[in-house]
């Protein structure tokens, strides 16, 4: 059929399944916005997560444990946290996703340091508690009750 | 070639498809601001449902959305139209499809109107406004700040009933789009005709009142699946389990939907565990091939409520898909669901793919039909090696961007005792506990309470 009518589609492309992703240390991260943000599981105390964001762009970073408490290896490169999350985030979005998503070339979204590198910009302090209501958010779907009804409206995404 | 009744579109069809992309620019553009030529397009669209039971709403909310923004009622009315363009569509391409096949045309399932439950109307309310906001600013150029601006309502709509799961998951999957494709680079980097699809049927999906299937109380009936596909975005997860149902001294087909929502962090065979958390012993029992004793409901549209199953023999899915294909009822589309994109009709091919005109096709008819990889999900367990290498596929024709294809939900290869599809992945996950639902389970009872 014409052009026209093979624009019409509606059905978005499949999304590949992301490899070895490493979910104790890095439970959730997400594009949000022009931004990579995510949690990041403290390596010492069970009972903390950082909460961290790379935006592209401006190219400001922060990191922060759920209660403001500033990471302490923040530097001029970003932290730890930040490497891990990056590292996640191309796994799940894959290097071209993430250069889509961020406006940016696929050359320098494969990690955090090439990243960080391609936009020098600066720590910005925020709350942690936007990124942290995104993953209190997400954590609910672990909870949230199965069902048994046909849902017809999931046809339009098959795959994502 | 196609069969015969697929290589030329139905009548009416071009005309409906070029009053759809009408549509569509405009919602692209937004509706509160129509240049001159849109208002005459929309003006044209409304005298094509003169006559029609939808004539009147379709002309005033034209008229509304020609003489300034227009506002949540005119919304609807053009959202009604678009998926009443759809639905005409949906019913042409059908009855194309039953010419090739066969069959006859079966009638249009049963349905009632029920309220949405009180406690859920104010969610409904503000998602509508929601997407009134979106329609007026045009879906080509909505602000990041007005998707997030949605975030807690919609939240709370995932919790507050099962009885607005619909809305709900489309919401859900509509959101969590928007959030990933924004800020778009060029206003025509959207995705129109999908996005104005998502746009009317949530629209639709969250009015007061809302369609419901009649069903029918069933109790020890003998289900016999012969093939599932994988259907999820992001946050949900569901197994469209297609089997032949034997009740009350007949066979017909018919589509079960076991679902769950999932965390972002489950991933490849392990999102089974989004269905699996909630109904691990019948995905199982489906993934090991067996056939189940069942209790539940049937509703009109020929879809089965799953309530209790117990497990049976191991069935030959080759030989139940082959009997099903010779049944004269099937599951369909509920008319306030009408729409190409839900036609999914299911064939078994007893042989092997073949190139047609250089695409890799199963015959059909008197034709052949192409195979589409464009909606393979990474749980059905199949890739194109493996599909071109079968000497039979299972499967769902579909028709979209104004083609039919072939869905294959699974295959035989040549030589191979059992056929290859989503089963191995369902048992493969079902065998263990998810490490990562765990590892997210603990999280959130470390974090969730103690926050929330």
């Amino acid at each position: 059929m014409s052009d026209s009518l093979a624009r019409r589609s509606v059905i978005a492309a499949p999304r590949p399944s992301p490899k070895g992703r490493k979910v104790k240390d890095v439970p959730f991260v997400e594009l949000r916005g022009k931004r990579i943000q995510g949690i990041i599981s403290s390596g010492s105390d069970i009972e903390r997560v950082y909460c961290a964001f790379y935006e592209a762009g401006t190219g400001n970073y922060y990191c922060s444990t759920n209660n403001n408490r500033r990471c302490g290896g923040l530097g001029g490169g970003g932290c730890k946290h930040i490497a891990e999350m990056v590292g996640e985030a191309v796994k799940v979005f894959g290097a071209d996703g993430l250069a889509a998503a961020l406006g940016l070339d696929a050359s320098v979204t494969g990690n955090a340091r090439s990243l960080m590198s391609a936009a020098r910009g600066s720590e910005t302090k925020e709350p942690a508690s936007e990124v942290f209501a995104r993953f209190l958010n997400d954590l609910r779907y672990t909870e949230m009750p199965c069902s048994n009804q046909p849902i017809p409206e999931l046809s339009w995404f098959i795959s994502g | 070639m196609l069969p015969t009744p697929l290589r030329s579109a139905p009548p009416g069809f071009a005309e409906a498809s070029a009053a759809l992309t009408t549509l569509d620019e405009t919602l692209l553009g937004g509706l509160g601001r129509l240049a001159d030529a849109q208002k005459d397009a929309l003006r044209a669209l409304a005298r094509a449902f003169d006559g029609s039971p939808l004539g009147p709403l379709v002309t005033d909310s034209v008229n509304a959305a020609c003489s300034g923004p227009p506002q949540e009622a005119a919304m609807i009315g053009l959202a009604a139209a678009r998926e009443a363009l759809q639905g005409a569509c949906a019913d042409a391409l059908a009855a194309q499809l039953n010419a090739v096949l066969g069959r006859s045309a079966q009638d249009a399932p049963a349905t009632t109107t029920v309220d949405a439950p009180a406690e859920a109307l104010g969610l409904l309310s503000n998602a509508r406004q929601w997407l009134v906001e979106l329609g007026l600013a045009g879906l080509g150029q909505i602000e990041p700040g007005a998707v997030t601006a949605f975030d807690a309502s919609l939240g709370e709509l995932q919790l507050v009933s099962p009885a607005v799961l619909r809305p709900a998951t489309l919401l859900t999957g509509f959101h969590q789009e928007l959030l990933s494709k924004l800020p778009l680079a060029a206003l025509t980097d959207a995705p129109r005709a999908r996005w104005a699809d998502l746009w009317s049927r949530s629209l639709l999906a969250c009015l007061p009142k809302q369609p419901a299937l009649t069903n029918e109380a069933i109790d020890g009936a003998k289900l016999s699946p012969f093939m599932v596909e994988a259907q999820h975005h992001r946050n949900m997860v569901s197994a469209v389990i297609w089997g032949v149902l034997e009740h009350g001294g007949k066979q017909r087909v018919v589509r079960a939907t076991l679902s769950g929502w999932r965390v972002d962090a489950l991933a490849g065979e392990e999102s089974w565990w989004a269905v699996l958390r909630g109904f691990e012993s019948t995905l199982r029992e489906i993934g090991d091939r067996r056939a189940l004793t069942v209790s539940g409901a049937l509703c009109s549209s020929g879809d089965l409520i799953l309530k209790k199953t117990t497990p049976g023999q191991p069935v030959d899915v080759a030989t139940v898909a082959s009997a099903a294909m010779a049944l004269t009822e099937w599951p369909q589309v509920a008319p306030t669901d009408r729409h190409p994109v839900q036609l999914a009709v299911p064939v078994f091919i007893n042989s092997a793919p073949t190139r047609d005109e250089g695409v890799l096709s199963v015959p059909l008819g008197d034709g052949h039909v192409p195979i589409t990889f464009d909606r393979m999900s990474p749980l059905q367990g199949l890739d194109a090696v493996t599909v071109a290498k079968s000497d039979r596929l299972w499967g769902l024709l579909r028709f979209d961007g104004g083609a039919w294809s072939f869905q294959p939900l699974a295959v035989q290869a040549k030589g191979a005792k059992t056929p290859s599809g989503p089963w191995e992945g369902i048992a493969a996950a079902a065998k263990t506990k998810s490490s990562t639902l765990a590892a997210l389970t603990e999280r959130a009872g470390k974090l969730l309470r103690k926050k929330s």
